[in-house]
């Protein structure tokens, strides 16, 4: 009786500084990004010139205006996108495994939110009937579907790999396995199909395309539409780092309690560490590979090669590795 | 009370009592149907005669029931509209061996009753007749097995609106109404009697197995495609259901591939998952048709170009279609997700013979199925950002408000119930359980009397599933997230009539704004053949073939004087009718 009560505190906290992490990370990741983004492409910016947290807080503040057309779906929208967001958020394990409702993280239910979150935000800009949102919007929402085959390839490429398709399972999977190296090359290819599959253009900063498609929301929706982007992008990086190196998440009941503080923070800093080494990447292909305006094929192509080399690699090294 | 559904077909003028006819034999043969149970049900009293002669019409075994109890929810549900098909159906789904293929058939000729072009469906009751002919006859099981998958397929055709047109005109596409959900549950019904009487042929059954999935793949993509082009809300819906209807062939093929390579545990999974999709399209597309019914009294005809900001103008309606839609689109703690869960669990339970040239198939499969979920989800958006986001576009759809409470009442409540179903897949299965373990094989001791009231069934045993936790979950910080914005500090966000942005304001004698201004329908289809790079008049060549086809069938038929147009389809049922007399006769004459 003790002991689950002490278990489920144990979990409570856990979750609660994961979220707290999370949440307090996502608008500086994407503000590192964004600062990266221009830094390669040869602007000259200071970091705090693109911090998220000042400008989120100042458009909170702003008076909230809603067209009197989509007054209902602007008012509900954003609010509806950022729950199935911190929902997904707290089924990936960004540092420590034994969260709570950690039998549920299910790839299928994590990638489920995350993909209908994505999709569902972009109906804000249908909201009020304008020629030029609503356009914006309709292309954003295309793009992204776009990349619906991607998905469920690196999704069942996970589920084949791993027995029972959760990431905490992976994750214990992957460090009780002494041989790992035939699962580590697909897992870590579908990671990089999440990570193309996440990040879009308006991932890396405040882009022209996500202005024009948010031109209906004002004040505190528009602050949490900001927010829930932000939130977005660091969901799929977080899920496609946890894929890449599964290593770097401890796991409590693995470890004696004497160590467990200094794990947890030694965990912490290194998903700091690949959070940021993760971002350097979004913003090397939003430079690099994504730079023209017509990107959702090339986006869509290379996240459905990554998991189809995946299922090669993974069925070609049972063959004949 | 076959009569009253073939006649009218053959003289319209007989409708109307038929209808009435149709309306009172329903509760009737919802009663004979149970009173059919009695023999079955060891009842002492009753003369061995009289028995066999009443399971030679009623033959409902514990399959039937759990498809009748859908039956009757439907029939409820459909009011006058359905019943004929709904009666029909329940002798479809109940009939004896040879009652229960006419009745299908006869579910395909009222399907089809006011359907676009003459013909229609005629595969179906070919099909039908050869379940009817194969039924009494004894097949060797070799036989048996090569025929019964190609019998139920053609008759399931029209049943689960199956096509392989990509078109979503009035040509290809009929509009959805509630006694298509009638042919729907008799289609899955076919398809698990298939799984529940095809005989042990390993080889056979895995060859048809992967056939069937591979055709069920490619259904649910032109399906989808189906979905994203037409024009008209219930033609949108008809796509998507199409999508679904796929699925019953897609699980069928998969439990014979379970069969053939001796995999119980993946065929448990694969026959609990056709009972889910059985039970929750028939309660998601009765409430999805509901909505749209009411939405149709309200505003008109409900087609795209037509219909605008619903949203504001009907807010509960609008709240109810979209949960329906969420539903029905895949978005996690809903019914739409648990199916594409289990699906997706059933492709890692296939048999992996560790080779790669075995998983080019399976990864093939599933891209395509991607490619269809996705297009089904844009087709999804583009109805909800069409239909309930934007401005009114005509003055009829500008008057239209929330349908009075009784009429939302009974939406709700499907909405409610597909909801119920999300949450507890087990409670259903607990009800059909018996008819579960008797499509497997393996008596009650199956994998339906351990199943949990809230779990998902999984075909591998490790995975588990409860749709209930995401949903508390998500209720959990969704309450947070409600708490934030009452207390985001902030005065109530003023509403202002929409701006122009630059653009001319609009003209007196258009009081809703240029309805070109908007996002329309055809927006998204346009949008995806750019992104694709689908290169502009591809598809002219095919084009031209299928109008060369159709002069050349003009060209062969007979002159229009010598018959009428709907001849052929008036005259089927009839013709279907003196087929299984003379069968009936020749089958008395050779016993």
């Amino acid at each position: 009786m003790m002991g689950a009560l002490v278990a489920g505190m144990q979990a409570l906290l856990l979750s609660g500084v994961h979220l707290a992490l999370m949440v307090l990370m996502a608008p500086l990741c994407a503000g590192f990004t964004l600062w990266c983004h221009r830094a390669m492409a040869g602007e000259r910016a200071s970091l705090a010139a693109v911090s998220r947290w000042g400008l989120i807080l100042r458009i909170w503040r702003q008076p909230g205006m809603r067209a009197a057309a989509g007054a209902r779906v602007t008012a509900f929208v954003p609010w509806m996108a950022l729950t199935m967001v911190v929902s997904a958020v707290a089924l990936v394990p960004s540092y420590s495994l034994g969260m709570v409702d950690e039998g549920a993280s299910d790839f299928l239910v994590i990638a489920g939110l995350l993909f209908g979150a994505q999709v569902a935000s972009c109906s804000v800009g249908l909201a009020s009937g304008q020629g030029r949102e609503g356009r914006q919007a309709a292309i954003a929402m295309t793009g992204t579907v776009l990349l619906a085959p991607a998905l469920v390839m690196a999704v069942a490429v996970v589920a084949m790999t791993v027995p029972g398709g959760t990431l905490g399972g992976m994750v214990r999977f992957m460090r009780l396995m002494d041989d790992s190296a035939g699962v580590r090359g697909p897992l870590a290819l579908a990671g990089g199909a999440f990570v193309l599959i996440g990040v879009d253009r308006v991932a890396a900063g405040m882009d022209r395309a996500f202005a024009m498609m948010t031109d209906n929301l004002a004040g505190p929706d528009r602050a949490v539409m900001v927010f829930t982007r932000d939130l977005l992008a660091l969901a799929w990086i977080t899920l496609a780092g946890d894929l890449l190196w599964p290593d770097a998440i401890v796991i409590p009941d693995g470890v004696g309690s004497g160590g467990l503080l200094a794990h947890m923070l030694l965990a912490i800093a290194l998903w700091a560490m690949r959070t940021m080494g993760l971002c350097v990447v979004v913003a090397c292909l939003r430079t690099f590979v994504m730079a023209s305006g017509q990107v959702a094929r090339l986006r869509a192509g290379l996240a459905l090669l990554c998991a189809c080399l995946a299922i090669v690699l993974l069925f070609a090294g049972r063959e004949f590795g | 009370m076959l009569p009253c559904v073939v006649v009218p077909r053959a003289w319209p003028a007989l409708r109307t009592p038929c209808a009435h006819a149709c309306r009172l034999g329903w509760v009737i043969v919802m009663a004979a149907t149970l009173a059919g149970l009695a023999p079955s049900a060891g009842a002492h009293g009753v003369s061995p005669r009289l028995a066999s002669a009443v399971a030679g019409i009623f033959h409902p075994d514990a399959l039937a029931l759990s498809a009748l109890l859908l039956l009757g929810v439907v029939g409820l549900y459909a009011r006058a509209d359905g019943a004929p098909a709904c009666l029909a159906a329940a002798f479809a789904v109940g009939g004896g061996p040879l009652v229960a293929p006419l009745a299908g058939a006869c579910v395909i000729v009222v399907l089809h009753d006011r359907v676009m072009r003459p013909g229609h469906g005629t595969g179906g009751l070919l099909g039908m007749a050869m379940l009817a002919v194969m039924d009494p006859m004894t097949l060797g099981g070799t036989q048996l097995a090569c025929v019964l998958p190609v019998a139920v397929l053609m008759a399931s055709w029209p049943l689960l609106h199956l096509s392989w047109r990509p078109g979503g005109g009035r040509r290809h596409l009929s509009a959805l109404r509630m006694a298509d959900i009638a042919g729907f549950v008799v289609g899955c019904h076919l398809w698990l009697r298939m799984l529940a009487d095809y005989p042990d042929i390993p080889v056979l059954s895995e060859r048809w197995g992967d056939g069937l999935v591979a055709i069920a793949a490619g259904l649910f993509l032109a399906a989808a495609v189906r979905a994203l082009v037409a024009r008209d809300v219930r033609r949108v819906l008809c796509g998507l259901f199409g999508g679904m209807a796929a699925l019953p062939v897609l699980l069928a093929g998969l439990g014979l591939v379970a069969r053939g390579n001796d995999l119980p545990e993946m065929l448990d999974g694969a026959v609990a998952c056709l009972f889910l999709v059985m039970a929750a399209g028939t309660l998601t597309w009765g409430a999805l048709l509901a909505l749209a019914g009411a939405m149709e009294v309200e505003a008109g005809r409900l087609v795209l170009m037509h219909l605008g900001g619903m949203a504001a103008l009907m807010p509960r309606l609008s709240a109810l279609l979209s949960v329906a839609l969420l539903a029905i689109g895949g978005v996690p703690p809903l019914i739409g997700f648990s199916l594409s869960w289990m699906v997706l669990r059933l492709f890692n339970a296939l048999p992996h013979a560790d080779s790669l040239a075995r998983e080019i198939p399976v990864a093939a499969v599933l891209i395509v199925m991607g490619t269809g979920w996705g297009l089904r989800l844009l087709a999804l958006g583009r109805l909800v950002g069409v239909v309930l986001c934007g401005r009114p576009r005509t003055p009829r759809g500008a008057g239209a408000a929330d349908p009075p409470v009784g009429i939302l009442v009974r939406c709700a409540l499907g909405v409610a119930a597909a909801c119920a179903i999300s949450v507890m897949p087990g409670a259903w299965f607990r009800l059909a359980g018996v008819a579960l373990g008797h499509v497997t094989r393996q008596g009650q001791e199956g994998a339906p009397a351990r199943m949990s009231l809230f779990a998902l069934p999984s075909p591998d045993g490790v995975a588990v599933m409860l749709p209930v936790r995401s949903f508390m979950l998500l209720a959990g910080i969704g309450v947070v997230v409600w708490m934030l914005w009452r207390l985001r500090g902030v005065a109530a966000a003023r509403q202002v009539a929409t701006w122009e942005q630059g653009a001319p304001s609009a003209p007196p004698w258009m009081p809703f704004g240029d309805p070109l201004a908007q996002v329309g329908a055809g927006v998204f289809v346009r949008l995806v053949l750019d992104m694709v790079g689908w290169p502009e008049g591809a598809q002219a060549p095919w084009k031209r073939l299928l109008r060369l086809r159709r002069l050349a069938a003009r060209r062969m038929a007979l002159p229009p004087g010598w018959l009428s147009d709907d001849a052929a389809a008036r005259s089927a049922p009839m013709l279907l009718l003196a087929v299984a007399g003379v069968a009936v006769a020749l089958l008395c004459w050779l016993s």
